[in-house]
C-alpha cells in the first residue's frame, strides 16, 4: 500500500493524474460530449503509458467528466453530462442571484469530498463491500429499481397522473429492440437499426442539450431577457468553508447513498442525483428552495455522483463488474493493458492496484482544485452570446449522439427525443419520470424476468430482506403521496 | 512517437528478415496503398471481446506492417448492426476491413431476417475460435457433479437445473442441442450478455452458466467456477479438464458453436488489396511477438488463412442452417 | 390549448395501440410486459383526458421558457425555425458532402442567423473550427466522421505528413 503511494506521486503519475483531470473537465463541460465518449476515445492513448498510468489517466477523466458536467450546468442551464441535470437545478438558480463562482466552487467542493470519500471505500473496504454487489439478486433488483421509479415519480410536486405517464411512457419505449427473452425483434418494423432499441445517450443529449440550444437561439431575439447570469466578483472562501462544515451530515449521507448505488451495477450516476437528491429534501423538510437554488440540494446532488463514481470501480476491479456504460469501457481498457479484473487481480498486482487507487484519491483532489480555484476562469463561457452558445452546442450534441456509436441514426433518435421533450412540456408531462424510465427499463425488465423465471414461489421472495425494505419503502411512498393528494 | 518510430524500425527489419526467407509467398503491393489509415469495424461496443480482439490486432498489424490501423465500433443489436453495415454500405475500397464473429452473423442472416447475404463479406483471416463452456460453482451442489450426472439429475427433475444463457446466440442455442440429444429439461434463463449470466452464478442465482472462458478464466485460476463440458469436439488449450460433446456422446458440429472471430472484406473489394491484406495479417498472426500480445490479453490465437476461414464459414453456416431448420426456425426464403 | 391537450393524448393512445397490435406477433413470454405498458399508458392518458374535459383539473401552467419560445413576435420564430432546420440539413447532408464542408457551412449559417454583426467573422470561425477538429479527429481522437473529397485529402495530406520518409516502408 505504501508502495503504491509513493508511486501514484512521482512526477509521470502526477502528470497524468492532472492531464486526465483538466481532459475530463473540457469533455464533461461541452453539452453533447460525454463522460462515456471521452473514456472510449482516450483508450488508445493510454496505450503509449504503462497500465498503472493508463488507468490513472483514465480515472481521472472519468472524474473530471462528471465535475465538468456541472460546469456548464451551473453557468448556462445545459447539463454538460446527463449526470448534471440537478445540479443545474440548483446551481443555475444559485447563479441567477448572482452566486455563481460560490456554486461552482461548492459543487468542485462537494464533487471533491463524494469522490475521496468513494476513494477511501474503495481503498480500505473494497473486499468487503464487493460481496454486496453479489447478494444482490433479481427480488433486490427489482425491488429497488421499483423504489427508484416511486421516489421520482411520486415524491414531484406537480400532477401525479401526468408523472406516471411519463413513467410508463418511457418503460414501453424501452421494449422496443430485441425482447430479452428470445432475443427477436419486438416494435422494430423490419428497421434494423431499432434493434437495439434508442440509444440512451442519443436522448439524454436530445432531451437535455439540443432542446436548451433551441431556447437559446429564441433567447437570442428576446425583447425582454431574462436577467442574464452575471459572474460574481467576490470570493467566497469563508461561505465555502462554514457550508462544508455545516452541513457534513449532507455531505456523509449522499456520498453514502452514492457509494452503496455505486456498488450495485444497476445504478449508475445519472440517475443517483436523483435518488440522493430526493431523500435530501426528507432531511430538509424546512428548506423552501429546495430544487430551485438550494445549497444543501447542490451538495446532495454533486457529492452522490462523484461517490457513485468510486462506488462503482469496486465491482469493477473486485469482481470486473461494470456499473455503468463508461464503467464497461473501464474494463476493456483494463484488459488490453493485460489486467483482467477479477478477484485476482488483487493477489496478483497490489502495487499497481495500490498505486491506482492512491491516484484515484489524487485525481479527486486536483479536481477539486481545479474547481475551487480556476472557477473564476471558466466564466469566459458567459462572454460568448446566446447565439454563439446555441451553434456550438447543436453541432456537439450532433457529434455526441453521433460519436457514441458511429451511427448516424442515432442522431436522428437525438432530434427525436428533443422534439419529444418539446412536445412533453407544452403538454405539462415531467420529463424526469422518462429520463430514469429509459435509463433503467431494460434493467427492469430483464429483472422482472429472472425474477419470474427463477423464483419458485412469492414465499422465496419475500424471504429476501433487502427486497422486503426497498419494497416496504416503496409502498409507504405511494400510500404516503396519494394520502396527502386525497386530502387537498 | 518513439513508439511508434521504434515500430516502424522494427518492422522495416521484420519485412527484409521476411522477404529474405520467402520472397515468392508476398503478393505484390498495390499501388497507392494504403495511402490513409485503414479501419477496423467491430460491430459491438468498446470494452468487449470482440473490441478487446480488434484493439489488440490493429496494435500488433502497426507493429508489422508499418501502416495505421484503427478501432471504429458500431454496436447495437447484438452486432447485427454493425454486421449490416459492413455488408451492405461498407465501401469495398480496402479502408474498411471488418473484424466480425460467427455463428452470430450466420445468425443474423438466417434466423434474424438480415438484409444481406452470406456473399456479401468475404472471409479473408481466422483469428481465433471459442466455444462455449457451460461453467458452474464448485461449492454448489452441481460443483461436486460431472456433467453427465448432471444430465442424469436434469432427466429426474426437469426444469429443476437453471442455465443462464444470451438468448439467440451461440449460449441459446448449444445449449438447446444439449437439452434435445439428451431429452432433458433445463430452466433457461436469458441474460443481456455473459457478464450479467456470470454475476447472476456468483450470486447463486441461476445453477449453470454458459459463456466463453475468457469471462471466467478469473474465478477458475481461483477456484471459484469449475468448467463442466465444452460445445465442441475437440479440447481447448484453456480448459485442459473440460470434456467435449464428442467424449460426452452428444452429437454437435465441430468449430460451429462459439466465437469464431475472422477478418472480412465487403463483397468487391479488389483481388489485389484482398490478397495483400491476408498476407498481412497472416504475417502478423504468425509473429511471435503477436501471440504473446493476444495472450496478455487473455485470446490464444488460432491463426486460419483465407482459404481455411472461408471452408469454416461454409462449414458452419451448413451447421446452422441444419439446426434452425430442424427446429423450424429458418427465416422463410434462406 | 384543451385541443391540444387532448389531440395530443389521443395521439399516445392511438401509437400505443398501434404498438399493442403489433403484439401478437412477439413470443409469449416477451409479450406480457409491453403489454402491460401498453394498458397503463392508455389507462394513464384516458385519466388526464378526463380530467380535461371534466374542466375540474389543476392544469399546471405552462412552462415559461417554452411559453416565450411560442409567443414570441414572428420574424424571431421564423429564425429559430431556421436555426432547426439548418441543423436538420446538417445532418442530412454530412454523409454525402462529408464533415469539413458541412460543418463550416451548417456554423457559419447558424452564426449568422442567430444575429452575429459580422457574417464574415462567422464564415471565418467557422472553418478554422472545423478545420481544427478535423485533424484532431484524424490524429489523436479517431472519429471516423463520415467524409466527403475534402475529408479524404486531409487524411491522405496527414497520413503523408506522418510516413515521410517510410515511402518504402514495406
Amino acid at each position: 500500500m505504501l508502495q503504491g503511494f509513493l508511486a501514484s506521486l512521482s512526477p509521470a503519475s502526477l502528470l497524468v493524474e492532472i492531464l486526465g483531470v483538466i481532459i475530463g473537465i473540457i469533455f464533461g463541460a461541452i453539452p453533447g460530449l460525454t463522460a462515456t465518449l471521452a473514456i472510449a476515445l482516450f483508450v488508445p492513448v493510454t496505450f503509449l503509458m504503462s497500465a498503472e498510468h493508463g488507468m490513472i489517466m483514465l480515472g481521472g477523466i472519468y472524474a473530471g467528466g462528471i465535475f465538468g458536467g456541472s460546469i456548464s450546468a451551473i453557468l448556462i442551464n445545459v447539463p454538460g453530462t446527463p449526470a448534471s441535470v440537478v445540479t443545474g437545478w440548483e446551481g443555475y438558480a444559485l447563479a441567477r442571484e448572482g452566486r455563481a463562482p460560490f456554486a461552482l466552487s461548492l459543487a468542485a467542493l462537494s464533487s471533491g469530498v463524494g469522490g475521496l470519500l468513494s476513494a477511501l471505500a474503495l481503498l480500505f473496504l473494497t473486499p468487503a463491500l464487493s460481496s454486496l454487489a453479489l447478494t444482490f439478486g433479481p427480488p433486490e433488483y427489482c425491488a429497488l429499481l421499483l423504489f427508484s421509479f416511486t421516489i421520482v415519480t411520486f415524491m414531484m410536486d406537480g400532477s401525479l397522473i401526468r408523472s406516471l405517464l411519463g413513467l410508463f411512457f418511457g418503460l414501453l419505449v424501452t421494449t422496443i429492440g430485441l425482447d430479452p427473452v428470445t432475443g427477436a425483434a419486438r416494435f422494430t418494423f423490419g428497421n434494423v437499426d431499432l434493434l437495439s432499441g434508442f440509444n440512451l445517450v442519443a436522448v439524454l443529449v436530445g432531451f437535455f442539450c439540443m432542446t436548451e440550444a433551441v431556447y437559446l437561439a429564441s433567447e437570442v431575439f428576446d425583447e425582454s431577457p431574462s436577467a442574464a447570469v452575471k459572474f460574481g466578483k467576490e470570493r467566497e472562501y469563508g461561505a465555502l468553508l462554514k457550508t462544508m462544515l455545516t452541513r457534513a451530515v449532507t455531505y456523509l449521507r449522499s456520498s453514502a447513498i452514492g457509494i452503496f448505488l455505486g456498488i450495485l451495477p444497476a445504478i449508475g450516476p445519472v440517475e443517483t442525483p436523483f435518488i440522493a437528491h430526493t431523500i435530501e429534501r426528507r432531511f430538509n423538510r424546512g428548506d423552501a428552495k429546495f430544487g430551485k437554488g438550494s445549497v444543501t440540494g447542490l451538495i446532495a446532488s454533486e457529492c452522490s455522483i462523484s461517490a457513485n463514481v468510486g462506488g462503482s470501480l469496486i465491482p469493477l476491479i473486485s469482481l470486473g463488474i461494470p456499473g455503468s456504460g463508461a464503467a464497461a469501457v473501464f474494463i476493456g481498457a483494463l484488459t488490453l493493458h493485460g489486467l483482467q479484473p477479477g478477484p485476482l487481480l488483487f493477489q496478483n498486482q497490489p502495487v499497481l492496484i495500490y498505486t491506482f487507487f492512491w491516484g484515484f484519491i489524487a485525481v479527486n483532489l486536483f479536481m477539486l482544485l481545479f474547481g475551487i480555484f480556476g472557477a473564476r476562469y471558466f466564466a469566459v463561457v458567459l462572454k460568448l452570446s446566446a447565439g454563439v452558445l446555441a451553434t456550438f452546442i447543436a453541432f456537439f450534441s450532433i457529434l455526441g449522439a453521433y460519436a457514441i456509436n458511429n451511427s448516424m441514426f442515432d442522431v436522428g433518435v437525438m432530434f427525436g427525443a428533443t422534439a419529444l421533450a418539446m412536445w412533453l412540456r407544452a403538454l405539462r408531462v415531467p420529463i424526469l419520470p422518462i429520463v430514469l424510465a429509459v435509463i433503467l427499463g431494460p434493467q427492469f425488465e430483464q429483472q422482472t424476468l429472472v425474477l419470474f423465471t427463477t423464483s419458485e414461489s412469492l414465499k422465496s421472495v419475500l424471504e429476501r430482506p433487502i427486497a422486503d425494505v426497498f419494497f416496504a419503502l416503496s409502498l409507504l411512498i405511494v400510500v404516503f403521496a396519494v394520502g396527502k393528494r386525497l386530502r387537498n | 512517437m518513439t513508439t511508434r518510430l521504434s515500430a516502424l524500425a522494427s518492422a522495416c527489419l521484420l519485412a527484409a528478415a521476411f522477404v529474405s526467407q520467402s520472397a515468392n509467398a508476398q503478393p505484390a503491393k498495390p499501388a497507392d496503398y494504403p495511402n490513409r489509415p485503414i479501419n477496423f469495424v467491430v460491430s459491438y461496443p468498446p470494452g468487449g471481446g470482440m473490441d478487446t480482439t480488434a484493439r489488440a490486432l490493429a496494435a500488433q498489424m502497426e507493429r508489422v506492417t508499418g501502416y495505421q490501423f484503427r478501432v471504429e465500433n458500431r454496436g447495437g443489436g447484438g452486432g447485427i448492426i454493425g454486421n449490416t453495415y459492413m455488408a451492405t454500405q461498407a465501401k469495398p475500397d480496402g479502408y474498411t476491413i471488418g473484424v466480425l464473429a460467427n455463428p452470430t452473423l450466420i445468425i443474423n442472416i438466417l434466423k434474424q431476417g438480415a438484409n444481406f447475404k452470406k456473399d456479401d463479406l468475404e472471409a479473408i483471416a481466422g483469428i481465433t475460435f471459442a466455444p462455449v463452456a457451460w461453467f458452474t460453482r464448485t461449492d454448489s451442489q452441481f460443483g461436486k457433479m460431472s456433467f453427465d450426472q448432471i444430465l442424469a439429475y436434469a432427466k429426474k427433475n426437469p426444469e429443476k437445473v437453471k442455465v443462464g444463457v444470451i438468448p439467440n446466440a451461440s449460449f441459446d442455442m448449444a445449449t438447446r442441442i444439449v437439452e434435445r440429444q439428451k431429452g432433458v429439461k433445463f430452466t433457461i434463463v436469458p441474460f443481456p450478455g455473459g457478464k450479467p449470466s456470470v454475476v447472476a452464478l456468483l450470486g447463486g442465482n441461476v445453477d449453470i452458466s454458459a459463456a466463453y472462458y475468457d469471462e471466467v478464466d478469473q474465478y477458475l485460476k481461483a477456484g471459484t467456477l469449475k468448467a463442466l463440458a465444452l460445445a465442441d469436439n475437440s479440447p481447448a488449450p484453456q480448459l485442459p479438464g473440460a470434456p467435449t460433446m464428442k467424449e460426452l456422446n452428444i452429437p454437435m458440429a465441430s468449430g460451429t458453436w462459439g466465437a469464431d472471430r475472422f477478418v472480412a472484406v465487403p463483397r468487391g473489394t479488389s483481388k489485389e488489396i484482398k490478397n495483400y491484406l491476408a498476407y498481412l495479417i497472416q504475417k502478423t498472426l504468425a509473429d511471435p511477438q503477436t501471440r504473446d500480445a493476444f495472450e496478455k490479453v487473455g485470446i490464444t490465437l488460432q491463426a486460419k488463412t483465407m482459404a481455411e476461414e472461408q471452408q469454416r464459414f461454409d462449414e458452419s453456416y451448413a451447421a446452422v442452417r441444419e439446426y434452425l431448420k430442424s427446429i423450424g426456425e429458418l427465416k422463410a426464403g434462406q | 390549448m384543451l385541443n391540444f391537450n387532448l389531440l395530443s393524448l389521443l395521439l399516445i393512445v392511438l401509437g400505443a395501440a398501434f404498438l399493442g397490435l403489433q403484439t401478437p406477433q412477439i413470443a409469449a413470454v416477451a409479450r406480457v410486459y409491453p403489454l402491460v405498458m401498453i394498458a397503463l399508458v392508455i389507462a394513464c392518458a384516458l385519466a388526464i383526458a378526463a380530467q380535461e374535459l371534466a374542466g375540474r383539473s389543476a392544469t399546471p401552467p405552462l412552462d415559461a421558457k417554452l411559453a416565450k419560445m411560442l409567443f414570441a413576435p414572428m420574424r424571431s420564430r421564423i429564425r429559430v425555425l431556421g436555426f432547426v432546420a439548418v441543423w436538420l440539413a446538417y445532418t442530412g447532408a454530412l454523409p454525402h458532402v462529408g464533415f469539413i464542408v458541412a460543418t463550416t457551412c451548417a456554423i457559419s449559417i447558424s452564426l449568422w442567423l442567430l444575429a452575429i454583426r459580422r457574417p464574415l467573422v462567422g464564415v471565418a470561425t467557422a472553418t478554422a473550427f472545423s478545420l481544427v477538429i478535423s485533424i484532431l479527429f484524424a490524429t489523436t481522437l479517431y472519429i471516423p466522421t463520415p467524409s466527403g473529397p475534402v475529408d479524404q485529402l486531409l487524411t491522405q495530406a496527414i497520413y503523408a505528413i506522418q510516413h515521410r520518409g517510410n515511402s518504402n516502408d514495406h
